[in-house]
């Protein structure tokens, strides 16, 4: 977060010239055709990111159940540290075929995960996190590593913008939009849809993201105090028109153009569908709720009807710095019935065999205890544990890339283990899977090529395989 | 689409490291600007790059300088002749100079800094208007005739060097061709400002004084152009009875600020005015647009009335009355420490008001909209977005009112009692976690976010604030060893519990106003090694010191990393005046930081008047990513100051409660969502792959730019807020619409006026013409509709929105 302004003016004229051309394209096709396309959409494919701020431990949140649990995880983490989860506390997951016998279990508030787990409908990818090339304890001092490790504000900017070497202001999910925007057939209507902001990972090149809150669908991109009268019209054309003048100042433009998509879309949100399915009224499921709703419009709208979508939420809480047991009980509760609800929502509107959700985060934290007693709990860490959901998944069961020192998919529980970035520290896992092959993986099957591949992920070449198998690779219109 | 073209190329941004080569040699201003002719003025020369044996002249005259570090130095003034302006010439060491034309005015004879014409009368003579009457002297107290005031009023419209064409001698009976100022007189003629002081013949009265009532016509049609007819007179002073013709001029200037008559309720307008008084006069009329630009930085939005007091003060003796007012502020008196459980006899008004963020909020805008204290409120706005932190996890006014306080009372104060004072700060020990952090389990969350986002950031930075590189990309400013040492610093600190005051004596409250207490069995004693291997250590703590000698040992080290002084100039510029600052700009900002020029480093005011003084600010900008966009807490109060906004039925105050108005624009009043802010600092303006900054985009998207619409339209074609006694909008607000109803015969007349108070006078031709055609759909016999159209298309503008 605290680089230079003026590093950001570094770019190309093509740059420029580019994303302009893409923008004055699209707002051209819009304006023409307001998002009018004749057919439902074929081939509709949508991923949701599901990003949980703070940094979540997932060392609470995925468990071993069996001797593990007392040989390692009760260890660092003993009865009296004020932080363990009870083996018997824990949802059972069936035993993952690729941990070769090991079993786990998930956080006791994640029961509905847990479900899908043994379902076959979710997966989980094991010790993900930013790297710039593959690094383990014996040569992390010698190798390149993500700038600002342990920074919240860096760190989730690495995950969102794909690239842990340098900052980008582009995000991996923008990028994936621009790679397949000729699968949405021309449609000006943004692919990338944000219910909590316009984060990093939003933000493309070429298109910016709708952006909209948890109201009714056909409130949200409404402008007051116009009537029909002759002087709204006049005030209304004007408006319209101010949007498109005076465009020499940067940062005017900017505001314009914002504006003027969320009046290019605001006609194309004039229904607020209704799902049969009950979302829990937390935040997080109000958000996944408003998803399913714009994926209902675009199934049934003609004026949207694109094959790709995007979706990014947002859900806080997981900086458990102390009071981690409560806390983040609560998250995982909100968590788990949000995103089983999402699940039946996709079920409802024929679609869970098309959509994939799946979670990030800042990053992991470490293993060993922080805070005194009565308030404790854990520090930044590195390499975290993630879910990934959906019938295009290759559910129940564990993905990543081992660690090559231990050979271990799951890392080693052990504060200054060969998993931790050094023997005296303080459970800080070293990812073995990077951001690349994790965000590769969704990538490619939602349609971005493997020639594109390393536009959207520059470093995805310092990765081998580029991806992991907990989906295949879609078509890239 | 050239797909794979764009897809490369958009993966090029941001690439670290430097866009420019270092700051280069140059001069930049000084401040003060003006003094006796005499000599002996003491000025500080702002620049960059400056070498120690610089040397320094002003008017051709030698001065006596020191270099006092890379950015300033200490000039004594030579003697020069009085009245005049100067340029000033710096020449480094090895050559180069640069020169800042008429940098200096040497003063006249006649009218010393104590007089309340000086300011103005300076400004006359720099923007040639006047060389003064002859042997250093003005003459302020003289009546100026009406030649004079030809030429006066011709080069304020015109430009100092504008020449008229010849006289003829034929147009007035009483002024010859070959007369004093003919030229002036016949131009003013042609250009239908005067029609001549008497008839049969035509003649001018060219040594006539001119009366206060003549000069508010003469001003105004220069300022307003002829064709420009004033409203209506409504009756404002006890001596200009609205049936004289002068008197719709006489209103206008009044309500403009330029006068606010000659005592009382009268005007004297058959009073003749004196040199003094006119070029105080001139400067209110014709440099409106600098003093609105210069409080837009300055305050939470400009009024006529501030503007009258900037112009008739100068910047530098109003910044001194805004250090000097009092803070607004978040008082314990209103904001009382209460019990953390509420108590039972807490009625729901109870709860409201102590419990939630409801009156913290409108005091946030009570204090914008009436605050005398206006820069200090905006400085500490800033500082509280630099050194966060949230109701998200403070819920209760009595815990962020004391951490509202360090800011507000430090604004002005020294950066390194901000660090030191938020550190022991209960609500900051809250939010951080520093209250729970013991030896034996210490915690870095605040040993992390202490530096990386109150002081120092996590990449080394060069004093411009550009980033520095080595090979392996941008140079970190510390690693994970460097936060492990400072976080047993943070240890043994805890929230303390008293017995709670009036109304909830004998209760027990957590202690949310002094400083945590300090528990030594709590704290890690062992010796602490800071920084060490990094910029800014290896600096030692021994063994065994208490929690005070440790804090603030570590808060003196990073107090002096080089890092603070880049860091809070860049942030507090993009707070005030622009997201995308020159490194130049940043590096002059960055010196005040530095050194005060005594030797004091850290001190605020200093920086803040380095921050609004610079010329990067003041001139009229060329760089198109020149600005920022104002955000939603910004966007109100301007809306609002700018028109007085007080209750709905304008008897009031307004109640403050607009915060749900930012809620919707996406800035919760003092609930930023995390310890980043409200809005990343480093965010993009789109497309991102342009790479301009602007932050406030980051809460600037599809909903909230329609949100924003709608707050004007609230305030506008809506009526304001309505008044809802007994409930959360007891008093309402709405705007002030008088004036510009008056206006509303004449869109043209409506238009300019916003575009003046609003836009300082930059608004386009194109967007000019739309607006009045869309004010003309509206009927004339609906004057308030019409203003209020005018408003709403002027203040959803994005060149309003956008602040330059």
């Amino acid at each position: 977060m605290t680089q230079s302004r003026r590093e950001f003016l570094i770019r190309t004229t093509c740059a420029g010239l580019s994303a302009a051309a893409a923008q004055a394209s699209l707002r051209k096709l819009g304006l023409m055709n307001l998002y009018a396309r004749p057919s439902a959409p074929t081939d509709y494919r949508a991923m949701v990111c599901i990003f949980m701020d703070g940094g979540n431990d997932s060392n609470n949140m995925v468990i071993p159940s069996d001797a593990f649990w007392d040989n390692q995880y009760a260890v660092a983490r003993p009865a009296n540290s004020g932080i363990q989860i009870a083996k018997g506390a824990l949802a059972p997951l069936n035993a993952p075929p690729s941990l070769g016998g090991r079993t786990f279990g998930l956080h006791p508030s994640l029961t509905e995960l847990a479900g899908l787990f043994n379902q076959n409908r979710l997966g989980i990818v094991t010790n993900v996190g930013p790297l710039v090339v593959p690094v383990t304890q014996s040569n992390i001092d010698s190798s390149p590593t993500p700038y600002s490790l342990f920074s919240h504000s860096d760190q989730i900017d690495c995950w969102q913008s794909g690239r842990s070497d340098q900052r980008i202001a582009t995000g991996w999910g923008g990028r994936s939009a621009d790679a397949t925007i000729n699968c949405n057939g021309g449609s000006g209507f943004p692919t990338v849809t944000t219910i909590s902001g316009a984060s990093t990972f939003c933000v493309g090149a070429g298109q910016r993201p709708l952006a909209i809150d948890t109201g009714a669908l056909d409130q949200v991109l409404v402008l007051n105090g116009f009537y029909g009268s002759p002087q709204d019209v006049a005030r209304k054309t004007s408006m319209d028109y101010a949007r498109t003048i005076d465009r020499t100042a940067t940062l005017i433009a900017a505001a314009s153009d914002t504006t003027q998509q969320a009046v290019d879309i605001s006609a194309a949100l004039s229904i607020d569908p209704t799902l049969t399915t009950v979302f829990p009224q937390t935040d997080l499921g109000s958000q996944l709720q408003q998803v399913a709703k714009v994926m209902k419009l675009n199934l049934n709208s003609a004026e949207l009807s694109l094959n790709r979508q995007i979706f990014y939420v947002e859900t806080g809480g997981y900086d458990t710095h102390q009071d981690q047991l409560a806390d983040q009980s609560d998250r995982f509760v909100e968590l788990s019935q949000a995103m089983a609800a999402f699940y039946a929502a996709t079920q409802e509107l024929g679609i869970s065999d098309r959509v994939v959700t799946f979670t990030l985060s800042d990053f992991g934290r470490t293993l060993a205890p922080s805070g005194d007693q009565g308030s404790v709990g854990s520090d930044h860490g590195w390499g975290s544990h993630h879910f990934v959901m959906g019938d295009a998944v290759a559910g129940g069961n564990f993905y990543g890339m081992p660690n090559t020192l231990t050979g271990h998919l799951f890392p080693d529980l052990v504060i200054g283990g060969l998993d931790d970035i050094s023997p005296d520290d303080r459970g800080r896992w070293i990812p073995t899977t990077s951001v690349e092959q994790y965000a590769g993986t969704l990538a490619r099957w939602f349609g971005v090529s493997a020639l594109d591949l390393p536009v959207v992920f520059p470093l995805v070449s310092n990765f081998a395989p580029n991806t992991l198998s907990f989906l295949t690779p879609g078509s890239s219109c | 689409m050239p797909k794979k073209f764009a897809l490369l190329a958009l993966t090029l941004a941001l690439a670290p490291g430097r866009l420019r080569a270092a700051t280069s040699f140059q001069a930049a201003y000084v401040s003060p600007a003006s003094g006796p002719a005499a000599g002996g003025t003491n000025v500080s020369l702002v620049g960059n790059q400056f070498l120690a044996g610089a040397s320094v002249s002003v008017g051709g005259a030698s001065a006596s300088a020191s270099v006092t570090g890379s950015t300033r130095i200490g000039v004594t003034m030579p003697a020069l002749n009085a009245g005049a302006v100067y340029d000033v010439v710096v020449t480094n060491s090895g050559g180069p100079t640069s020169t800042l034309p008429r940098a200096w005015f040497a003063d006249f004879a006649d009218v010393a800094l104590a007089n309340p014409f000086h300011a103005s009368i300076e400004q006359m003579v720099r923007d040639g208007i006047t060389a003064g009457c002859g042997g250093g002297n003005y003459c302020p107290s003289s009546s100026i005739t009406r030649a004079q005031m030809a030429v006066f009023l011709l080069r304020a419209g015109h430009g100092s060097g504008y020449v008229p064409p010849p006289a003829t001698g034929t147009v007035f009976s009483d002024v010859g061709a070959s007369d004093f100022a003919a030229d002036w007189i016949e131009e003013l003629h042609a250009e239908g400002i005067t029609g001549g002081c008497a008839t049969n013949p035509l003649r001018y009265c060219p040594n006539s004084a001119i009366t206060r009532g003549q000069m508010a016509a003469f001003l105004l049609k220069v300022y307003h152009g002829t064709s420009y007819a004033p409203p209506p007179a409504q009756g404002v002073f006890s001596d200009v009875p609205t049936s004289i013709p002068l008197a719709p001029w006489i209103e206008e200037l009044a309500r403009l600020s330029v006068t606010a008559g000659c005592g009382g309720t009268a005007y004297c307008p058959a009073n003749s005015v004196t040199r003094g008084q006119m070029a105080v006069f001139m400067t209110k009329t014709f440099h409106r647009p600098d003093a609105i630009r210069f409080l837009e930085q300055a305050t939470w939005g400009p009024s006529d009335a501030d503007v009258g007091a900037v112009l008739g003060q100068g910047y530098l003796p109003w910044l001194a009355a805004q250090n000097a007012a009092a803070p607004s502020s978040y008082p314990g008196s209103l904001f009382p420490l209460w019990p953390g459980d509420t108590p039972a006899s807490c009625d729901d008004i109870c709860y409201r008001d102590n419990y939630t963020s409801y009156r913290l909020q409108n005091r946030f805008f009570l204090n914008a909209l009436y605050g005398p204290d206006q820069l200090r409120q905006r400085v500490a706005w800033g500082l509280h977005k630099l050194v966060v932190i949230s109701e998200d996890v403070l819920p209760y006014p009595f815990q962020m009112a004391p951490y509202l306080r360090v800011l507000d009372l430090n604004a002005f104060g020294n950066y390194r009692d901000i660090l030191y004072g938020v550190s022991l700060n209960p609500a900051m020990g809250e939010y951080l976690n520093m209250d729970t952090s013991t030896k034996d389990d210490p915690n870095e969350n605040y040993a992390r976010e202490i530096m990386q986002l109150f002081s120092i950031g996590t990449v080394l930075l060069n004093q411009d604030g550009t980033t520095q590189n080595d090979v392996n990309g941008p140079k970190p400013t510390y690693d994970q060893a460097v936060i492990d040492e400072f976080k047993r610093v943070y240890t043994g600190w805890f929230v303390d519990q008293v017995t709670c005051p009036a109304p909830n004596g004998g209760d027990t409250c957590d202690d949310w106003v002094s400083n945590m207490s300090f528990d030594p069995d709590l704290h890690d004693t062992d010796p602490k090694t800071l920084f060490s291997g990094y910029p800014g250590g290896p600096v030692m703590l021994p063994a065994d010191q208490t929690g005070s000698q440790d804090l603030n040992q570590t808060v003196d080290a990073i107090f002096n990393h080089p890092n603070v002084g880049p860091y809070v100039a860049r942030e507090l510029i993009h707070s005030l005046v622009t997201s995308n600052p020159s490194p130049e700009y940043v590096e002059r900002v960055a010196g005040f930081f530095n050194d005060d020029g005594t030797g004091a480093r850290g001190k605020l005011w200093p920086v803040v008047k380095a921050i609004l003084l610079d010329p990067e600010a003041r001139n009229a900008p060329t760089d198109p990513i020149f600005g920022h966009l104002r955000e939603p807490a910004l966007y109100i109060t301007n809306v609002l100051r700018a028109f007085h906004a007080m209750s709905a039925d304008r008897t009031t105050q307004s109640d403050g409660n607009v915060e749900p108005f930012a809620r919707d624009m996406g800035q919760k009043i003092w609930k930023p969502p995390t310890v980043f802010s409200y809005f990343p600092q480093a965010y993009a303006a789109p497309p991102a792959s342009a790479g301009v900054l602007g932050p406030e985009f980051g809460i600037m998207n599809s909903q909230t730019s329609l949100k924003r619409a709608n707050f004007v339209n609230q305030m506008t074609i809506w009526g304001g807020i309505a008044a809802d006694p007994g409930n959360d909008t007891p008093n309402g607000t709405s705007l002030d619409y008088a004036e510009l109803t008056l206006l509303a015969s004449s869109p043209a007349n409506l238009v300019d006026r916003l575009n003046r108070l609003l836009l300082h006078g930059t608004m386009s031709d194109e967007l000019r013409a739309s607006i009045v055609t869309a004010v003309n759909a509206v009927d004339a016999g609906d004057p308030l509709g019409r203003a209020e159209q005018a408003l709403y298309l002027v203040g959803v503008a994005s060149q309003y929105q956008v602040e330059r």
